[in-house]
């Protein structure tokens, strides 16, 4: 049991895993918005090719 | 806070000064408000005189007219609570502002929709500072979601005893081993209670750590997805499937809706308290021509369910809420004063007491004296149906105890609420020996 966390938790732990989750989370944010980019950019691509070819 | 001539106003003091300009010239407030995540408010200082020194505006928020608390809600409730704060932030941030905290009584239920009642729980955002109210969010929020959705429904009834949330070692405790798989929840409740632990003595430690805005972001998104991810479904409950288990005929159903529908045009209530409602079926008689209506129930799967109900059908004046009425919610907080009992804010014109009676009277052992009198306190108004000893619900109750109940009957039933009560009409229900009353206190 600890104690400290009931009476003087300043709060630095939870600022702490903040930082960390965050920047973990961060990264993935990123990689997920690249990707959702990436495949936005490829169905622009194909559809502006068939339709070039469709003329 | 404060009231002046029964209307509710704040001051804000010259030390918010630069973060309520802010809040108020970047477009937050009028945003906010026009989606409905936050009471409105007017700028009144030119009229009202400040309470105290320091002022620098005076505002007058708009009045949320049921007050619950989270202990209260069902689980659907502080879930889209929480949403509402992370929604909250979300925008806060796009205007350059941040929430400073994130505690769920910050949130009331008006027209059955989440909405912040803190107008001041807002600050200037800086790129790179952590979210101070991160650490509430988890402890007011996805700690009781996850109890809830993962261990027991019931353990929300912690928060009565954790006023500033479920503290994270204590769920990490209680929930499941499978909860250290979920890496949302091992992140942000396992984890963060870890962090807590270690770092409690260390106050220096967190100095100059920084989140960048992309971080943030990734982490309001990761919470959001892990509040989400907490699903709990009503069933299997005593009150959550009460109505296909009850006595009553389809007439005397029908009937008893009507003389209710009645009684409320007979009294005209503007706010109704409804006690023992199950999943506000009757309470909805009030609600449904706009009267302000509180439907309070012992089990969270019929709120729940009275709750989905509020939300599928957009109904604006009903508010399901959890409480066991033999042991209301009292004062909390510092001197008990922070968090206002059951009896001051479920003070209405209406009590409804369908039902409920032998509940009170045989399964918990109080007399229908000191039931009066607490009804008398609530309001001036009663509907109480009386359910006499030998209807089948009351012979469940007596089955697996010794009928010591000698004094249960109706002519004891209407002396002891004849002294607080005049009986205003007695209606039998068809098909059934329930007795439907509307009293008026005598007090009124």
């Amino acid at each position: 049991m600890h104690l400290f966390v009931a009476y003087l938790d300043p709060g630095s732990g939870s600022l702490i895993i903040q930082v960390v989750v965050g920047s973990a989370a961060g990264v993935i944010f990123l990689f997920r918005n690249s990707f959702r980019q990436g495949i936005q950019l490829v169905k622009g691509l194909l559809a502006k090719s068939s339709a070039n070819s469709a003329k | 806070m404060f009231r002046a001539g029964g209307t509710l106003y704040r001051q804000v003091n010259h030390t918010y000064r630069s973060d309520y300009d802010l809040l108020m010239s970047s477009g937050l407030h009028d945003e906010l408000a026009g989606q409905g995540l936050i009471v409105a408010h007017r700028d009144v200082t030119t009229a009202v005189e400040f309470p105290k020194t320091g002022g620098y505006k005076v505002i007058q928020p708009e009045e949320v007219p049921l007050i619950s608390y989270p202990y209260e809600w069902c689980f659907s409730q502080l879930q889209d609570a929480a949403l509402a704060t992370l929604n909250i932030q979300l925008v806060a941030m796009r205007h350059g502002l941040t929430l400073k905290d994130a505690s769920a009584y910050n949130i009331q239920f008006r027209q059955g929709r989440p909405v912040l009642i803190d107008t001041l729980s807002f600050e200037k955002y800086v790129e790179g500072e952590p979210w101070v109210a991160y650490r509430q969010y988890c402890q007011h929020f996805l700690a009781p979601l996850a109890l809830m959705a993962h261990t027991d429904v019931r353990l929300l009834q912690l928060m009565r005893v954790y006023i500033d949330g479920i503290p994270l070692d204590l769920a990490g405790r209680l929930l499941p081993l499978k909860t250290r798989l979920k890496p949302l929840l091992a992140a942000h409740l396992h984890l963060h209670a870890r962090s807590q632990r270690r770092y409690s003595d260390q106050p220096g430690q967190a100095k100059g750590r920084r989140l960048s805005r992309f971080a943030l972001d990734g982490l309001l998104s990761g919470l959001a997805a892990a509040t989400k991810s907490l699903r709990w479904r009503p069933a299997g409950t005593e009150w959550g499937e009460y109505y296909s288990f009850t006595n009553y005929t389809e007439g005397s159903f029908d009937e008893k809706k009507q003389l209710i529908g009645d009684f409320l045009d007979q009294a005209k209530p503007s706010r109704v308290c409804d006690l023992g409602a199950n999943t506000g079926l009757f309470s909805r008689l009030a609600s449904d021509q706009g009267v302000d209506t509180m439907a309070f129930d012992i089990d969270p799967a019929a709120v729940e369910k009275g709750y989905r109900q509020v939300k599928a059908q957009s109904q604006t004046h009903l508010l399901p809420l959890v409480l066991d009425l033999t042991n209301p919610s009292p004062g909390l907080g510092w001197a008990n004063r922070e968090r206002e009992p059951f009896v001051e804010r479920a003070r209405a014109d209406m009590v409804l007491a369908l039902a409920l009676i032998h509940h009170l009277a045989i399964a918990n052992n109080l007399p229908f004296g000191r039931v009066a009198e607490f009804m008398g306190q609530l309001a001036d108004w009663l509907i109480i149906e009386f359910v006499p000893k030998d209807d089948s619900q009351v012979q469940k109750l007596l089955a697996s105890r010794q009928d010591i109940f000698s004094d249960y009957s109706q002519e004891r039933f209407e002396a002891e609420f004849g002294r607080h009560y005049d009986i205003k009409q007695r209606r039998p229900l068809k098909d059934s020996r329930r007795v439907l009353y509307l009293m008026k206190s005598k007090r009124s």
